[in-house]
């Protein structure tokens, strides 16, 4: 079997680093910053600390970063060995960075939302699980009526996967995207942002 | 002397309701004040906003003559807080919760180890530098936070409950480090509801309730101007309290009293103004 | 520069369970992996 001429292996490994890339990215830096605030209550310790809350938020969303990085890389090298059709060049890094980066955030931001832990598991299960099934990871939308293909767009994993796919199967490179990721990096970053300053209250 | 801390015509509301009402108090530098008041009071409230995690609805809140709403940034590296919760890293060691909070507060890696080693030592966790959070005691947890607040050499502490549930030896370890860091210069400010820990630790006591504060001076002055000497005398099964300046007028009254058993003259304590100033008891 | 302080607490923290980490973030990559190769080649 093989989708646009590729084989579905190859196909499918891109998509795969992009949905590792988002769970671990959004479980590292939330997870760990839910439990941090609500379990061990240590949160506090770092509002009192004189650090600016950008350093804090970053600091934060990093741990998501390094967190998602190290697992798709551990992916990466075994899924290698079974598909070395796989190219890894500066497109894919750069993708594979805003991935974690954009679901780290998107992981702060329902962290600081949530007051429980349980709206922490909601938020996964309504937010995160669709997207791993819808979020173009395991087929193409080449193939998808628009109205569908429109609605999946709206999905930050649809963009990160078909960039991640582009730039590992060398076709033609989504640029806008890439844009799109840029601008939900934004959405998030701003918004969790905006959610801090309001937990002060 | 300088003020430590300022509060004047401090108010928070939450959802609608007054946790804290109009509560103005300075509290020297190098003095060890103490609010005393039930759970619920608005004690902790008070040190939120205190430690910038709250805005307040309405009033001032000072550190060190900074504005808490207005100077975060300021105020934040004035102050070392002890929280009531156990806030440490349980997944880091003591020394790794130590050099965390450290980095957080900017000392440089030489000051850093020199201040750790210090603390641990000051707190008597040398030997439990390198044990897990999750592995070490509730006295030892308590003392390695106390260790962490002093870290960056704050000239304000707070400690929110800092002995509730530990036992009486843990206690009163911690009240001597209290005294240790007071007797070279930090100002403390602490909350309780344990009266004892008010009377024996504390040069000043507020006393808070329902948000407002109904008294402030040392325990000796509350219980001067309340009365020297308590008299309980048992009628109906209820006891009743009456205060007076000095033993002579006491023992006059007691002897006026009739057909009241159970009559006990004694010295007032800082119980007898809690109740008498809300109409409570403290730990109620 | 604070930012790295969180980051470095994190990190002395996944150093103790790494091996742990590592294993439980790849096992479903990993099933996916398996799944959609054998169970479309089998087709």
């Amino acid at each position: 079997m093989s989708v646009n001429g590729t084989g579905y292996l190859e196909f499918v490994v891109p998509g795969i680093i992009a949905l590792t890339a988002m769970t671990t990215s959004f479980n590292g830096a939330g997870t760990r910053l839910n439990t941090d605030r609500l379990f061990f209550r240590s949160f506090d310790e770092c509002l009192m600390a004189p650090i600016s809350s950008l350093s804090l938020l970053a600091g934060k969303a990093i741990i998501g970063v390094y967190r998602g990085l190290v697992s798709s890389i551990a992916f990466l090298l075994v899924a290698m060995l079974i598909a070395p059709g796989i190219h890894i060049g500066p497109l894919f890094v750069l993708s594979l960075l805003l991935t974690c980066l954009i679901f780290s955030f998107l992981g702060v931001l329902a962290a600081l939302l949530a007051s429980t832990h349980e709206d922490m598991a909601t938020f996964s299960s309504l937010i995160l699980l669709p997207m791993t099934f819808l979020g173009g990871t395991f087929f193409s939308l080449s193939q998808l009526p628009l109205a569908l293909k429109m609605a999946l767009y709206l999905l930050p994993l649809t963009h990160c996967s078909m960039c991640l796919r582009a730039a590992a199967l060398g076709g033609s490179f989504p640029w806008w995207s890439l844009m799109g990721m840029a601008a939900f990096l934004l959405a998030f970053s701003l918004a969790s942002m905006a959610v801090l300053k309001r937990l002060s209250v | 002397m300088n003020k430590a801390i300022e509060l004047i015509g401090l108010a928070k509301e939450y959802c609608g309701k007054r946790v804290i009402d109009d509560l103005s108090l300075e509290v020297e530098e190098g003095e060890i004040f103490g609010f005393l008041g039930p759970n619920g009071a608005g004690k902790s409230t008070a040190i939120r906003i205190l430690t910038t995690l709250t805005k307040p609805t309405a009033g001032r809140a000072l550190i060190n003559g900074f504005d808490v709403a207005k100077q975060p940034h300021m105020v934040k590296s004035q102050f070392g807080i002890v929280q009531q919760h156990l806030s440490l890293n349980r997944e880091l060691t003591v020394r790794e919760n130590l050099e965390l909070h450290a980095r957080l507060h900017h000392l440089s890696k030489w000051d850093r180890d020199r201040r750790i080693d210090e603390l641990l030592d000051f707190v008597d966790l040398t030997g439990f530098a390198h044990q897990l959070i999750d592995k070490i005691s509730g006295g030892m947890k308590r003392r390695a936070m106390i260790a962490r607040a002093l870290i960056h050499r704050p000239r304000i502490l707070f400690l929110d409950e800092p002995t509730v549930g530990l036992d009486a030896q843990s206690r009163r370890r911690v009240w001597d480090l209290i005294r240790g860091m007071n007797t070279e210069g930090t100002t403390v400010f602490l909350t309780t509801h344990y009266i004892d820990e008010a009377e024996m630790l504390c040069h000043r006591v507020g006393i808070i309730h329902q948000g407002r504060s109904m008294a402030i001076g040392s325990a000796d002055q509350l219980r001067r101007n309340l009365g020297e000497i308590a008299v309980e005398s048992k009628k109906d099964g209820r006891t009743r309290y009456c205060y007076f300046p000095d033993k002579e007028t006491a023992s006059k009254f007691v002897l006026e009293m009739k057909a009241a058993d159970g009559v006990v003259m004694r010295q007032s304590n800082l119980e007898d103004v809690f109740i008498e100033l809300t109409g409570r008891r403290v730990e109620e | 520069m604070d930012a790295y302080t969180i980051v470095w607490s994190d990190m002395m923290m996944l150093r103790r369970r790494f091996a742990k980490y590592l294993l439980t973030t790849l096992l479903s990559p990993l099933l996916y992996l398996w799944l959609l190769d054998g169970g479309l080649a089998g087709a």
